[in-house]
């Protein structure tokens, strides 16, 4: 059993969607700064996918700075740390101008889609934040 | 990196036909090579002149740096095949035939076989010839890879396995991964396998090579697109694919997508909504043999 729950589907490439999920469990703390990741091998094994797959993804959220490799160690989730600000911006901006186009469409106000990601993030984080 | 399989203007001509055409391909190291294509595109008459058992009529190709044509059983102590119809000496029982090919090679891992042995579940004691075909598979699969092959070669290995043989054939063939040395290289239908499975992607369709990259970039590439609002014209391109049109939604598949895509139709044409959305690599085989079918009819 891996400790972040991922279900793989088809139609989205397969690194991606470990990518999305390892992230997800860091949101969530569900994977805690520190802890030790999976090697590529166990993951591979557990999902049934290519190790070059598996080891695509780890390389990507090394790069971002969500998990930190210790040589001859492994890789461990990293500490948080506020990304730049330019970083933040375009890693979000697509999405925000995504979700701005969707509510837009299904009639929403601006007040609503806040209210909604207040919701959610509640739901994911708990009250404490 | 070292270059497992390669061809160079490989060519297949039978009487009526050419079954493979100027085909050009490369496997390094370290990689799996999915090989698809449409009943009849020349996948097997390819993969058998990469194994060397037909001659090419044209060009060539090699395993490991060698001729296909002049292997040595140096070269299949290091390459495991297993094909859709593999003749094993069904008189046998299970257990005589792994005696038999185990002897034949000197780094047979006894150890690895009664690691497969559990993995897949073989029945040892019977007759080769009154076990199922996916006992057969499985069987013919430990055969390939028990003395720890360097390269693996498929051919149509899902065809016909229930969908628990299929998962228990996958997951033992990922074994190879994590040896220090492995390729694979498989031909299949079952392309919803291959996603699991490949790093790369090649096509042919009527012999004649038509994608050859790695699944990354081609799902990065192909997205389906739905407009909704006044009908677009579009120029004909042959990045597009089967263009659909209803009223005032229109639908297809664009084969060059990128992140300028969105931004593009946008601004010539302000008044639609673009949705869009990935697609599955079955999807993206799916348009691509559509698109043969209309360059290339079949009877």
């Amino acid at each position: 059993m891996l400790p972040f729950p991922i279900q793989v589907q088809l139609g989205e490439p397969i690194y991606e969607q470990i990518v999305r999920a390892v992230k997800k469990a860091v949101a969530t703390g569900q994977l805690q700064p520190g802890q030790q990741m999976p090697s590529v091998r166990v993951i591979s094994r557990e999902l049934s996918v290519n190790p070059n797959t598996v080891q695509r993804a780890i390389s990507r959220l090394t790069d971002e700075g969500v998990l930190a490799s210790h040589p001859g160690a492994g890789s461990f989730v990293a500490d948080r740390r506020p990304s730049p600000r330019a970083e933040r911006l375009s890693a979000l901006q697509p999405l925000i101008e995504q979700l701005l186009v969707e509510s837009a469409h299904h009639g929403l106000s601006t007040e609503e889609l806040l209210e909604l990601i207040r919701q959610h993030h509640r739901k994911i984080h708990g009250n404490d934040h | 990196m070292e270059t497992i399989i390669e061809a160079r203007g490989l060519t297949k001509r039978y009487r009526h036909k050419d079954a493979v055409r100027d085909l050009n391909l490369a496997l390094p190291a370290g990689r799996a090579c999915a090989f698809l294509g449409r009943n009849g595109a020349g996948k097997t008459t390819t993969i058998k002149m990469l194994a060397g058992l037909i001659r090419p009529s044209a060009g060539s190709s090699s395993l490991f740096g060698r001729d296909s044509q002049q292997l040595r059983p140096e070269e299949w102590r290091k390459t495991g095949y297993v094909s859709e119809n593999q003749e094993l000496y069904d008189w046998m029982t299970g257990e005589q035939l792994i005696a038999f090919t185990s002897a034949l090679y000197p780094n047979w891992d006894k150890a690895f076989e009664k690691e497969l042995l559990g993995k897949l579940g073989i029945p040892l004691q019977r007759r080769i010839s009154r076990c199922s075909r996916g006992e057969k598979v499985k069987l013919a699969l430990l055969l390939a890879m028990a003395f720890h092959p360097r390269l693996l070669i498929l051919d149509e290995p899902f065809a016909g396995l229930d969908p628990l043989v299929r998962a228990e054939f996958l997951d033992t063939v990922l074994e190879i991964t994590r040896q220090n040395e492995w390729s694979i290289f498989f031909s299949t239908h079952d392309i919803d396998d291959v996603e699991k499975l490949a790093d790369d992607v090649v096509i042919i369709d009527e012999g004649r090579l038509q994608v050859s990259e790695s699944l990354d970039t081609l799902q990065e590439r192909f997205r389906r697109i739905d407009l909704y609002g006044s009908p677009i014209q579009f120029e004909e391109s042959p990045a597009i694919l089967g263009l659909q049109r209803e009223g005032d939604h229109s639908r297809f598949i664009l084969s060059a997508f990128d992140g300028e895509t969105v931004a593009g139709i946008q601004t010539s044409h302000p008044q639609v909504r673009i949705e869009v959305s990935t697609l599955s690599l079955k999807e993206i085989f799916i348009a691509l043999a559509k698109k043969f079918q209309t360059e290339n009819p079949r009877s």
